[in-house]
């Protein structure tokens, strides 16, 4: 039993010393997360023309939580949680959260998404991604798609498929915001 | 990477599938293993690990929704959405070990009994989980230029979940061949040998893992609960062999073949 003892405790300071030894350096953990559509990675920078002309970038809502929904009309999931997301992007504006409809336009069409959106009340910019290259670029393979995204642009979250209940966002978005710097 | 299967126009989770396929896979595993194990049935197999996981998702949605009890207030029905992504894992984990505990007492089949019987089921899930997050891109590896490196997130990395995998795999053949000895083990060692080796195994992949989370003096977190849990085996291993060793029948005798049975006297060879 002595050696059985010994030697667990040899493999103990063995691997002890091997966590230690093998500890990363803080500063290569940012480089081994660049832009990618997954969490802790920053989230890709894109620029979409809403229904009005405007273009909307990510980049210029940095400092802002952001919730970025990828959706289409003819999607029942992503056409039964519009009514929450907008519950939600009213009830957090005033703590600065932004929610964004990336609507994946090769796939619809910009009359039927601004319809939908008008009949429902949907407040929030929507913006139109013709190529569905921001889909390809946020590797969108279902819909809906919602990417929560934190101040200072990383991805806190990703959740596929829906539709997602107004208490589903409203844990999400709060812990954005606690993660507000 | 394929996150989501597409079949017409449904789109299943590949994760929650290959999940699945873990568990039924193990189960069966598990179930092909259990003849040395006496005092634990496939059916207290099957019922214990499926009490479990129903007390899991119960005991994790009720969690957390007392955590944020605010956000479903105004909306008490989504209580019983079937979205997984509200549910606490800890919760989960907790209320459903208390349900199989409870099952296993009030079954009269001892802890270390069962432990021993899911262990093929364990075995395979350690390398389901890691299947399932190759297929969603979770649990990546650091940036590397090694030639087996697979491009994941814009890099050349790692490929962490594969080299779980084959680890795993290595820990399934070891099960096999251990099968015939089992009955000769004192209850709880090949649980706890198997947590040992899959704990030094994760030490040392984890250290190629680039999502992990870093506490204290920037020591990975993941290495951290490993090296715990290898000190638990080493410990319960341990505390098995001294007291298998001083039981007053088994001083200076040779293990007896139907050692499973906890209350059995063991034979002389």
């Amino acid at each position: 039993m002595k050696k059985y003892w010994i030697s667990s405790l040899l493999i103990l300071a063995v691997s002890a010393l091997w966590i230690i030894l093998s500890a990363p350096d803080p500063g290569d953990v940012a480089d081994w997360r660049a832009a990618a559509p997954a969490v802790g990675f920053a989230a890709p920078e894109f620029e979409l023309l809403a229904a009005d002309g405007e273009p909307i970038r990510l980049s210029e809502l940095h400092g802002k939580p952001v919730v970025l929904n990828f959706w289409a009309s003819w999607c029942a999931p992503c056409r039964a949680e519009m009514p929450a997301l907008q519950t939600i992007a009213g009830r957090y504006e005033d703590k600065g959260l932004v929610v964004v409809g990336v609507n994946a336009t090769a796939t619809d069409s910009v009359t039927k998404a601004v319809e939908f959106a008008s009949l429902n009340g949907v407040g929030f910019p929507i913006v139109f991604d013709h190529n569905n290259a921001v889909n390809a670029e946020y590797l969108v393979r279902s819909l809906p798609t919602t990417f929560f995204i934190t101040p200072d642009g990383t991805i806190d979250d990703i959740v596929i498929g829906g539709p997602m209940s107004e208490a589903l966002l409203q844990t999400r978005v709060e812990r954005l915001l606690n993660r507000n710097p | 990477m394929f996150p989501t299967i597409n079949i017409g126009p449904v789109a299943l989770q590949a994760n929650g599938l290959i999940l699945l396929l873990g568990l039924w896979l193990g189960l069966w595993f598990a179930e092909r293993l259990l003849g040395p194990i006496k005092g634990v049935s496939s059916d207290n197999l099957y019922n214990g690990v499926g009490l479990t996981l129903i007390a899991a998702l119960i005991g994790g949605r009720l969690v957390y929704v007392f955590q944020h009890f605010e956000a479903f207030r105004n909306d008490l029905l989504s209580i019983l959405s079937l979205n997984y992504n509200l549910l606490d894992p800890w919760g989960a984990a907790v209320v459903g070990i208390l349900a199989l505990v409870i099952y296993i007492q009030r079954k009269g089949i001892g802890l270390l009994l069962y432990l021993d019987a899911i262990t093929p089921l364990l075995a395979v899930l350690f390398i389901a989980v890691p299947f399932a997050n190759l297929a969603v891109g979770s649990g990546y590896g650091t940036p590397t230029t090694l030639p087996w490196a697979i491009n994941l997130w814009g890099a050349q990395r790692h490929p962490t979940q594969i080299y779980q995998m084959v680890f795993g795999l290595g820990v399934v053949i070891w099960l096999i061949a251990s099968r015939r000895k089992t009955s000769n083990m004192m209850p709880g060692r090949q649980f706890f040998v198997f947590l040992g080796i899959t704990s030094l195994g994760m030490i040392l992949i984890e250290t190629y893992r680039a999502d992990q989370l870093l506490i204290l003096a920037n020591l990975r977190s993941g290495q951290l609960f490993a090296w715990l849990l290898l000190a638990v085996s080493l410990l319960a291993t341990g505390y098995l062999r001294y007291s298998y060793s001083n039981q007053p029948d088994n001083r200076n005798v040779q293990p007896a073949k139907n050692i499973g049975e906890s209350n059995e006297i063991p034979d002389r060879l």
